[in-house]
């Protein structure tokens, strides 16, 4: 039997699609990308396998608030996290904390 | 599930085209019926870098983008942590998982060996299948030994004697037989290359964990970290504290120690102000991109690395590849890790979904990283950082007032990296 290994017929449609003019990124985009830095620890999506808290479905407001509270220092407990939350720029804790309240538990 | 080729072009014939291939995976859980495919991203290598890439690509992708991930073992073993089965807290089986969790996503795992890229018609040449065409390429080759530098370890023989046990499996547990087989009151030298090489707290981890594994089996024994640096790269005081402390006259720190030769028959170690033989001898040589990375013509940098664009990470000279993980030229202060590789692959994904569906890409993108390592069987110390891309120096550079380290060892910190490891395991296999 001869096999069809060409060029994918979707390239087709991939240079179209890339022919268009580029809209700009939503916030939704970029809280993926950033909330995807998180995922590593915490799990894909904030789904969390092990002992590392989840993040997936928790409250916008108390995540917001936990991760402020590791950047300003409130939280005394912290032995990772508030060396990371000082990375991020209040609107982009906002945007995670949206993304991770969204997503299933 | 083991493909060979004859199985592999069957299972390809019975379905034809694109929705033949789908079919492979028998239990995809993305979208049953995808709206219409937009093409088809092959990954090479599946370690921490290249699995994260080919799951999140096909993640984000909606199930429209093809991944196609080609590995050449049949299982993933994590460096991070393998130390610990040098230290005997951990066995290599509790480091070692499968790609079925990934196949189940959709990923198309195929087991073969890369033998060649062709940039220019887009096409990965394999060893047992057909070349397979791509629309965009992820590579993510891990580093290789310039074993060139390193006179007396040339030879496959010199090399089974001297072991290296930086890419964590059969190496690791070799390593381990070495140790155990080391009588009481022997000689255990660690010879750690100059920077950049792969893991820079990685050495000193090891020399921890061989400390550790000698001071309660053969306690009169002496660990030698010969460092061709001039000083520890990394968790520095940490460190220190703990061969000053619970491994005081365990552990001999000697820097500005760079190998010129071995001698493997004697287990000698020839270096710029002497030698010293030893009875198990561990040489990290120095290392550059994977030997695929080489042969496609993607090191650009010093011989050694691949250049790259920080925002997509696509090659500096190829497009529509992209290149992640050990094998890129690292950004300042960043350092090669599974951790780094998984957050390049992300980084990566995002970029090659948005470039493959017509969106704009992120300009903004943040990378986080934590490091663990474990200073006995329970106690660990973490270094992090985090990320931001700098618009006017074209790369990502350290955020000024985040990251930093643990203040001592602890065995909460030890929970929290056990649990590190199980989520960022699944966070690439799934």
């Amino acid at each position: 039997m001869k096999l069809n290994w060409g060029v994918p017929v979707a390239a087709l449609l991939t240079l179209a699609a890339a022919a268009l003019p580029a809209a700009a990124q939503t916030m939704e985009e970029r809280a993926r990308s950033w909330a995807a830095s998180c995922a590593a620890c915490h799990g894909f999506e904030g789904r969390s396998v092990s002992e590392v808290p989840a993040l997936a479905g928790k409250s916008k407001g108390d995540l917001v608030k936990a991760l402020q509270d590791f950047k300003s220092g409130a939280t005394k407990t912290a032995t990772v996290m508030h060396q990371h939350a000082r990375g991020y720029s209040d609107a982009q804790i906002e945007a995670m904390a949206d993304f991770f309240s969204k997503q299933k538990r | 599930m083991s493909i060979d080729r004859r199985e592999f072009v069957k299972l390809l014939g019975a379905g034809g085209t694109l929705a033949g291939v789908s079919a492979l995976t028998g239990c995809a859980t993305e979208p049953a019926a995808p709206a219409a495919p937009i093409g088809r991203v092959i990954v090479i290598g599946g370690g921490y870098g290249g699995a994260t890439a080919a799951r999140y690509i096909r993640a984000w992708g909606g199930g429209r983008i093809q991944v196609f991930l080609i590995e050449r073992n049949r299982q993933f073993v994590s460096c991070p942590f393998s130390n610990r089965v040098l230290g005997g807290s951990m066995k290599i089986e509790e480091l070692t998982l499968g790609y079925d969790k990934l196949r189940a996503l959709g990923v198309q795992v195929i087991h073969d060996e890369v033998t060649g890229i062709n940039t220019a018609k887009k096409r990965v040449q394999l060893k047992r299948i057909e070349d397979l065409p791509y629309d965009k390429l992820v590579v993510a080759p891990g580093i290789d030994f310039m074993y060139d530098q390193v006179p007396g370890l040339q030879t496959p023989a010199a090399q089974a004697q001297i072991l290296h046990a930086w890419k964590a499996g059969e190496q690791t547990v070799a390593l381990r037989k070495q140790l155990e087989a080391m009588p009481d009151g022997g000689v255990y030298a660690l010879c750690v290359p100059k920077s950049p090489y792969r893991c820079p707290p990685g050495p000193y981890e090891r020399a921890c964990q061989v400390a550790y594994y000698v001071k309660n089996n053969k306690p009169r024994s002496k660990v030698l970290i010969l460092d061709a640096n001039d000083d520890v790269q990394s968790k520095k005081g940490l460190f220190m504290a703990a061969w000053n402390g619970m491994y005081k006259g365990i552990v001999e720190y000697r820097p500005n120690s760079e190998l010129e030769a071995v001698d493997a028959t004697t287990k000698t170690a020839r270096l710029l102000g002497g030698s010293v033989k030893a009875d198990v001898l561990n040489v990290v040589p120095p290392q550059r991109a994977g030997d695929i990375a080489r042969q496609a013509g993607l090191i650009n940098v010093n011989q050694r690395w691949c250049g790259i664009d920080y925002i997509t990470f696509e090659s500096t000279g190829h497009k529509d590849v992209h290149v992640i993980g050990d094998a890129t030229l690292a950004a300042p202060a960043m350092p090669k890790s599974g951790h780094m590789a998984n957050q390049h692959a992300k980084i990566a994904a995002g970029a090659i979904v948005a470039m493959m569906t017509g969106r704009p890409v992120n300009d903004e993108p943040i990378i986080a990283n934590t490091c663990y390592s474990w200073i006995d069987n329970r106690e660990v110390v973490h270094v992090a950082s985090v990320h931001v891309f700098d618009k006017t120096q074209k790369t990502l550079v350290p955020v000024k007032g985040a990251g930093g380290l643990s203040p001592a060892p602890s065995v909460k910190e030890g929970v929290l990296a056990m649990g590190w490891a199980e989520n960022i395991w699944s966070d690439a296999l799934g």
